[in-house]
């Protein structure tokens, strides 16, 4: 499994006694495409925060078989740094790093600063995300939303990960960026054998996935919501 | 990448950041500024005199006397009679004795009348005797000796003939113009107050002044520089003097004896006790400016501080996003410190280059208004100690935007 969930819960410590998330069991299983949808304040990102180890639940966690709830802080972000890569709608890069130093900073988090070949790796994983060498160099936010997004991708796969976690990733793309991204997006997810966890509101997206998940169905706390 | 990072960081907030250098910088500018001169102002005062047992002047403070006597500053109370000099000076517990006279000047330079043996035994930092640049000590009657100051500013040369003013305005109109001075040596540079004097014989100072009554010259009078010729000079007063005694622990039982001298009320001082008490009365001064200098400091490391906890709000979004990528709590902790000490460091650059630049262009100023010799080079131990308390005050001021940051981070805030 990927990903497994018993009896997860969690509380923002400003208001301890309102849980956002109560999953009582949920699984994904390795190599799964999941797209995860539900409405505003249902409780997704708070979940992806808890599946990349940002945040300390209770019950018990397991991502790619480790167990998060077990770890310490430092060891959870020394595993989402090695094994999990992230897409988000905006805010994806450091805005006044180039998209070489993006890449280069979370391969460093990966520890994967100390390859030889990381520079040729970047190079090569952004030449393949159709990014003119011109613009490598160049500051993220003089760049569009959509080269934005492809630098992200390029970023989240310099580590390898088994798992990516995308969150609302195509909210800021029109629709013929959006198709181009999912269509991207698949094709890197498949030729890498990851599994693929979409959270979005657009459910015109999950025609691209093997499943289609509503965080209302499992997350208890959003269903009371 | 890690210092990249600060480092376009930085760059990306450049507004807020410039002004918190800005800040920084100046404070470092007047804290090293006060040390600097605190240290060297004492350092000056205290190389200005060596080897010189007893200072003897008419009754007034020690300070007073040690002021005026050693670096001309202020002005005498009274004189001491020449035959009083003369018997102490002729005493078998003294080695030698320095006659001190003043009150005239030269474009604002003092001149001093003195003896030759001003130029054998009157010694400057660690007991160094003074040295000709070029030239002899005077001779004749209107032969004039320059500190290294005066004839750089004014730019005179051997041989060169100079009028002497009466009284100390650097534009006096009672000028001994019918008595002009020959250039005859030019000394070479102490630091002290004798790079800013002009040095003459007593019997030239007497000189100048035949004729003079209460500072005016009188009229009708006659004396012309021929009448000179053979005639022995002796003046009637004179401001102080200097004294080297044979033994060095005789020196209390001579300044008693001088002290109780019946003739005339006179007080020997000890320049080195009459120096404490003058660092004793300037002590409170030194410790407000030092603590001003410190407040200042510490506001402009309050104001960085500030800045670092508002741009952690601002950069709520991107500490979230390095986060996400693998930044652990302490990574976020140490960025934050290191943008603190980056703009420390420029600010300890900037302070030092705009505290050099300062002194450069204020270091006539100074020597001319205060008889003050800045050294440039402010690079001494006690400089490196500030600058490391700096270092150190930087880190605690941004221990607590990082320690937000890092609490953020480990809860899962941000």
């Amino acid at each position: 499994m990927a990903i497994t969930i018993q009896n997860v819960q969690y509380s923002y410590p400003s208001h301890p006694k309102r849980p956002v998330l109560n999953i009582p069991s949920w699984s994904v299983s390795e190599g799964e495409k999941t797209f995860l949808y539900g409405p505003s304040g249902c409780g997704k990102s708070t979940l992806l925060s808890a599946l990349s180890g940002l945040i300390k639940t209770t019950g018990s966690l397991t991502v790619l078989g480790q167990s998060l709830t077990e770890m310490s802080t430092n060891q959870r972000d020394e595993f989402r740094a090695q094994n999990i890569g992230f897409v988000f709608q905006q805010f994806n890069l450091i805005s006044y790093l180039s998209a070489i130093d993006n890449i280069r900073l979370a391969g460093g988090f990966g520890h994967r600063d100390r390859s030889d070949t990381i520079d040729q790796e970047i190079k090569s994983l952004l030449a393949n995300l159709n990014i003119a060498p011109a613009e490598w160099g160049e500051p993220a936010n003089n760049l569009s939303i959509g080269q934005q997004q492809r630098i992200a991708i390029a970023r989240a796969l310099i580590n390898k990960p088994q798992l990516l976690i995308a969150d609302e990733p195509t909210s800021s793309l029109d629709h013929v960026n959006r198709d181009a991204f999912m269509t991207l997006l698949m094709n890197i997810v498949d030729e890498h054998k990851m599994t693929l966890l979409l959270v979005s509101h657009d459910m015109s997206l999950s025609n691209h996935f093997n499943r289609v998940v509503s965080l209302n169905e499992i997350n208890l706390a959003g269903r009371r919501s | 990448m890690f210092i990249r990072l600060a480092i376009k960081s930085l760059l990306d907030r450049k507004g807020s950041v410039l002004v918190s250098l800005l800040a920084m910088s100046v404070s470092i500018f007047v804290l090293l500024g006060v040390e600097h001169i605190r240290h060297q102002t004492k350092e000056n005062f205290s190389n200005t005199v060596s080897g010189v047992d007893l200072i003897v002047g008419a009754r007034t403070g020690s300070v007073n006397l040690l002021l005026y006597s050693v670096f001309r500053v202020g002005n005498p109370t009274n004189n001491i009679r020449w035959d009083t000099y003369k018997k102490i000076a002729s005493s078998r517990k003294v080695h030698w004795a320095i006659p001190i006279s003043l009150g005239d000047s030269h474009k604002g330079y003092r001149v001093l009348g003195t003896s030759a043996d001003y130029f054998r035994y009157f010694s400057y930092g660690d007991k160094r005797l003074l040295e000709f640049k070029e030239g002899r000590a005077f001779k004749d009657l209107f032969d004039v000796v320059l500190g290294a100051e005066v004839a750089r500013k004014l730019n005179y040369r051997m041989g060169d003939r100079l009028v002497l003013a009466h009284g100390m305005a650097s534009t006096s109109f009672s000028l001994h113009e019918d008595r002009p001075f020959d250039v005859v040596g030019i000394l070479s540079p102490t630091g002290t107050p004798v790079d800013q004097t002009l040095h003459v014989s007593l019997a030239g100072i007497e000189a100048i002044h035949m004729d003079w009554q209460h500072g005016v010259k009188q009229p009708n009078s006659s004396t012309s520089i021929d009448d000179f010729d053979g005639v022995e000079l002796q003046p009637e007063s004179i401001t102080a003097f200097m004294l080297g005694l044979k033994e060095k622990m005789a020196t209390f039982r001579v300044q008693r004896g001088i002290n109780n001298y019946k003739g005339e009320p006179l007080l020997a001082i000890l320049p080195g006790v009459a120096l404490s008490e003058l660092w004793q009365m300037m002590g409170v001064l030194e410790k407000t400016l030092l603590l001003v200098s410190v407040l200042v400091f510490l506001a402009a490391c309050l104001g960085v501080s500030a800045m670092l906890l508002a741009s952690i709000r601002e950069r709520r979004k991107e500490i979230h996003l390095l986060r996400v990528i693998g930044a652990p709590p302490r990574f976020l902790f140490f960025l934050i410190q290191l943008e603190a000490f980056l703009i420390t460091f420029l600010g300890v650059i900037l302070g030092l280059l705009l505290l050099m630049g300062c002194l450069l262009l204020s270091r006539d100023y100074l020597i001319e208004t205060f008889g003050l010799h800045i050294n440039i080079s402010i690079f001494t131990s006690n400089s490196a100690y500030m600058i490391f308390m700096v270092f150190a005050a930087s880190f605690i001021v941004a221990a607590l935007p990082s320690f937000v940051s890092y609490l953020r981070a480990s809860k899962g805030l941000d």
